[in-house]
């Protein structure tokens, strides 16, 4: 273990660049000249123990990260680094428990500090682990290093965390941790740990938007959290414009359809010219994020690990669209949102929020209303193309509430006499008892009718489930089939396609009618949403895939003519065919939808127009998502996806944000909850008897 | 727009750095002191050891038709399948880096090893000519022939495609090869292919591929149907991607990862 001595005498000597007063140097021979505030550290020679310096947390022996110390002329200080190799697996990749651990102590008592680090070859995700003792009450911290842009000739690369607190009296162990990319492995040198910033402790906060929180830091499960140590540093003024120069000129180069482009692209490019302004770390990297919500695309987020941190609360409930029939006396309806609906819920963790009950607020507002109010600090901000669909938004509501909300308020129903309680009952989330395990999850189902082929009852939709729906007679002989991917891969033998087919043989052979129930559309491959529409039509190119872009800037076709023309363009080189010889055109079909993107965009948009025996049933238009996207990794954890492209019909629509729209819109009631009924596949199955095959 | 003074201070010591116009040439040393005309011969200075610059984390340029062409977003989690800007194929199933000042540009690059090629994406310029551009850094003594630049609609559904030449026929005095060529207007996205015919053991470094649209620099070339077993590799990639590109959520992503490790 090293402790540097002050070295100001020598960091006078002419320097090539400019950083913090903290960060190390080099002079004019390019020689490093470490920082002169060091606290902690290696330069990874005499002052490092490859042993007592090592954390070992695997008792079994199963990890084996090789750290090889070598001496080196191109060593950046001193005369050794460290070669390091993470353990790493063809057939299960990499275990995170593997990753080097490298032990170092920093001084007794608060303090808040930043640590640097070199690397060269390869990549590898560099974090510091604070430890905290189990009987100090305190967190765990992260904190994640990432490129300042300092480069040398000979590869190496500055990574940098941004301040950081520790209560040093406290911890159980404080360490480097880095996890390289490949099997070739990443050399390491010079971990330098410096006093920088005030020490800040973690304090509770009552939910999003809380003040106490102060700058650099969100209120996430009712603790504020520093998400400054989860984002890379503030770039520094030499390049901080060209990086949001290239931000910018991927998204105008790549992003989007015709929609997007037009309407949300300019939010994004605003967003982003306000981070050249940012004056620290976290005002940066989240308005990058939040350029990347406000392209208002189902596929499109930045990710990182501010989306992390333990879950403290369950509410094991989903929430759906819906119409509160029986509840408006008590609480009437929103002037513009929909009624919300506990669509079905666990069996624990669910503190007396069922079926049929009715989510009436969340913090004072309509569920909706407050769930929009998340963008500007909710990484994992979920939201259709297509204006005005909130299925996304109360897929995740419950999730959303015990992770940022301060109470919420429900209506209580009672299935017995289907009636609701006078007032409604509020609930502290801090008051939730701690999460106990696993929940419900939530499929936007709230009964399932296949009787012995059911899904599990956990709502766990990971496979296809087929055979006669419960509620229709053996003559009427009405089945269903429950999936939500679409993901073929491009293998018309492969799990999905060859799943699809086989419900669709038994189908002809055994059906009068079929509820096709995708409810959580999760979309997947182009062949997948083809095969899904083998049953009802004909074969026909209904669009073009324009995506990823075909054209750079490109703003999608500005008239119908050009989009024909685009659709000609491209018809022999990426599209989709629906349908198939082999279909039944005697057979009705009813397609069930509630939350559905992209794939599960392009299968309804195939059943469409197709004739009297297809039927779209659902509460609100899909989400739009008509394009794939590209997605790419940044450093320190973070990455992003973005949209890229549109796909075009043959009358030469361009499709982004125009979400399919049910042939018969249907909400699901809050009587038929109460009831045992579930309102959309009732209105599927009551048209199914009149359209029965012969 | 932010003041750039700084960065004018910076970029005026820091060769490279701030450079969205071509790709930066490998970086420079910094004088520390003023040049000054002398009549007699000045002490030679000793080498550095190294030099420093600042780089772009997040690539560029700005108006790239690539969507990686830095290859600044594309050395992913091996094992790992995001829709990156360059996947690998031949005998290395990913894309690995190499980093700083070795590289380029930006502050990664990829190693190109035996037997190994990559695949890149992008898109075309619409209704206009384009010029495509990449670095590669030879061996030592190797020409610049020992690396290939096929540039080819996305879907090489036509079987279309055009060599980009290197500029000359073997590397720079700091070992980079130049490989640079215009090509006619296209009516679907454009994608890159590069290979190399290294011995066993050898490695090429691979970096800057710049797609602009034509600025009337090079002559515009129409593609040529491709034949052979380069255009069978190209194919087969171009079948692989395109039929894998997803319409939906993927499989388990980098943020799922980051949330998985401790």
């Amino acid at each position: 273990m090293m402790l540097r001595l002050l070295l100001g005498s020598v960091a006078v000597v002419v320097t090539t660049l400019t950083l913090p007063a903290t960060a190390g140097e080099f002079d004019a021979q390019g020689n490093y000249l470490p920082s002169p505030d060091v606290v902690a550290g290696f330069e990874f020679g005499a002052d490092f123990d490859p042993v007592a310096d090592v954390l070992d947390q695997d008792d079994e022996g199963v990890c084996d990260p090789a750290i090889t110390q070598l001496e080196s002329a191109d060593a950046l200080d001193g005369a050794h680094h460290l070669h390091i190799e993470t353990s790493y697996d063809a057939s299960t990749g990499f275990d995170a428990a593997c990753a080097v651990r490298l032990l170092f102590q920093l001084p007794a008592g608060e303090g808040s500090y930043r640590a640097s680090l070199w690397m060269r070859h390869g990549t590898a995700d560099v974090q510091i682990n604070v430890d905290y003792d189990e009987d100090s009450g305190l967190d765990d911290t992260r904190v994640k290093l990432a490129p300042t842009g300092r480069v040398t000739s000979d590869g190496w690369v500055e990574l940098m965390s941004n301040d950081f607190p520790v209560a040093g009296d406290q911890t159980e162990a404080v360490y480097l941790r880095v996890i390289d990319y490949d099997d070739v492995g990443t050399d390491i040198d010079t971990l330098e740990l410096v006093r920088s910033g005030q020490y800040r402790a973690v304090v509770p906060c009552a939910g999003a938007g809380d003040p106490v929180c102060g700058a650099e830091a969100v209120c996430v499960y009712r603790q504020c959290r520093l998400a400054r140590t989860l984002v890379p540093p503030l770039p520094a003024e030499s390049i901080i414009d060209d990086m949001v120069d290239s931000m910018q000129g991927q998204l105008r180069v790549f992003y989007g359809g015709r929609k997007t482009r037009l309407t949300d692209l300019p939010n994004a490019l605003a967003q982003l010219d306000a981070i050249r302004y940012a004056s620290d770390a976290w005002t940066f990297w989240n308005g990058w994020a939040n350029a990347f919500r406000l392209l208002h695309d189902w596929h499109t987020r930045a990710s990182g690990p501010i989306s992390g941190f333990g879950r403290d609360k369950r509410l094991s409930a989903c929430f759906i669209q819906g119409r509160a029939d029986v509840s408006q006396a008590q609480w009437p309806s929103h002037a513009f949102y929909p009624d919300v609906l506990v669509s079905h819920h666990g069996n624990n963790g669910n503190w007396g929020v069922t079926q049929g009950d009715r989510l009436v607020a969340v913090d004072g507002m309509h569920p909706i209303e407050w769930a929009l109010t998340l963008r500007d600090i909710d990484w994992g901000w979920w939201q259709a193309n297509t204006d005005g669909v909130y299925s996304e938004m109360l897929e995740r509501m419950r999730g959303s509430i015990t992770r940022y909300a301060r109470q919420f308020t429900v209506l209580h129903c009672d299935s017995t006499g289907g009636s609701c309680d006078a007032v409604a009952e509020t609930y502290l989330v801090d008051e939730l008892p701690d999460d106990t395990g696993g929940q419900i999850r939530c499929d936007n189902r709230p009964f399932f009718h296949l009787g012995d082929a059911n899904p599990p009852a956990n709502h766990n939709i990971n496979n296809f489930f087929w055979g006669p729906v419960v509620e229709a007679t053996a003559q009427e002989a009405i089945y269903g089939l429950v999936w939500d991917t679409l993901y073929g891969g491009g293998d018309p033998n492969g799990w999905v396609n060859s799943n699809l087919q086989s419900a669709f043989v038994d189908f002809k052979n055994l059906a009068r009618g079929v509820v096709l129930d995708h409810r959580a559309g999760n979309g997947g491959t182009v062949d997948g949403a083809e095969t899904a529409t083998f049953l009802i039509r004909p074969p026909e190119k209904i669009l073009v895939l324009a995506s990823p872009t075909p054209w750079g800037n490109w703003d999608g076709p500005e008239s119908a003519a050009e989009g024909v023309s685009v659709f000609n363009q491209l018809s022999g080189v990426a599209s989709m065919t629906a349908g198939s010889n082999d279909y039944d055109p005697d057979m009705p079909v009813a397609l069930v939808l509630h939350r559905d993107g992209s794939a599960s965009d392009f299968m309804p948009q195939a059943f469409k127009n197709v004739g009297p025996k297809v039927r779209i049933f659902g509460p609100a238009r899909t989400a739009g998502a008509f394009s794939t996207y590209y997605e790419l990794e940044y450093w320190g954890g973070l990455s992003f996806r973005f949209g890229s492209g549109d796909s075009i019909t043959s009358s030469g629509e361009a499709l982004i944000g125009n979400g399919v729209e049910p042939d018969e819109y249907v909400v699901q009631t809050q009587s038929d909850l109460l009831a045992g009924l579930d309102t959309i596949h009732e209105a599927a199955l009551a048209w199914l008897r009149t359209e029965l095959k012969p | 727009m932010r003041s750039r003074v700084l960065a004018a201070v910076v970029c005026a010591a820091v060769a490279g750095c701030g450079d969205e116009g071509p790709p930066n040439p490998a970086p420079i040393v910094t004088p520390t002191t003023t040049a000054t005309t002398v009549t007699t011969t000045p002490p030679t200075p000793e080498a550095p050891k190294r030099t420093v610059s600042m780089r772009n984390p997040m690539g560029g340029p700005p108006s790239n038709l690539f969507i990686d062409g830095d290859f600044e977003f594309s050395i992913v989690l091996q094992g790992s399948g995001p829709q990156a800007g360059w996947y690998s194929f031949g005998n290395q199933d990913y894309v690995r880096g190499e980093t700083g000042g070795i590289c380029r540009s930006g502050l990664r690059c990829a190693v190109m090893s035996s037997g190994q090629g990559l695949f890149g994406r992008g898109t075309s310029a619409k209704d206009s000519g384009m010029v495509a551009e990449l670095w590669a850094k030879v061996p030592e003594g190797k020409g610049c022939g020992v690396v290939s630049v096929l540039m080819f609609t996305c879907s090489f559904s036509s079987s279309f495609g055009i060599n980009i030449p290197a500029v000359d026929s073997m590397p720079g005095s700091d070992g980079w090869c130049q490989y640079r060529g215009g090509i006619n207007p296209q009516d679907e996205g454009m994608c890159v292919f590069v290979e190399n015919t290294l011995e066993s053991g050898q490695e090429a470094i691979v970096d800057a591929a710049l797609l602009i649209p034509s600025d009337g620099s090079v002559p515009l070339r129409a593609m040529t149907r491709q034949t052979g077993a380069r255009a069978d590799r190209v194919r087969q990639m171009a079948t692989i991607v395109r039929k894998r590109t997803p319409f939906g959520n993927p499989p388990m992503g980098v943020d799922q990862l980051n949330r998985a490790r401790r």
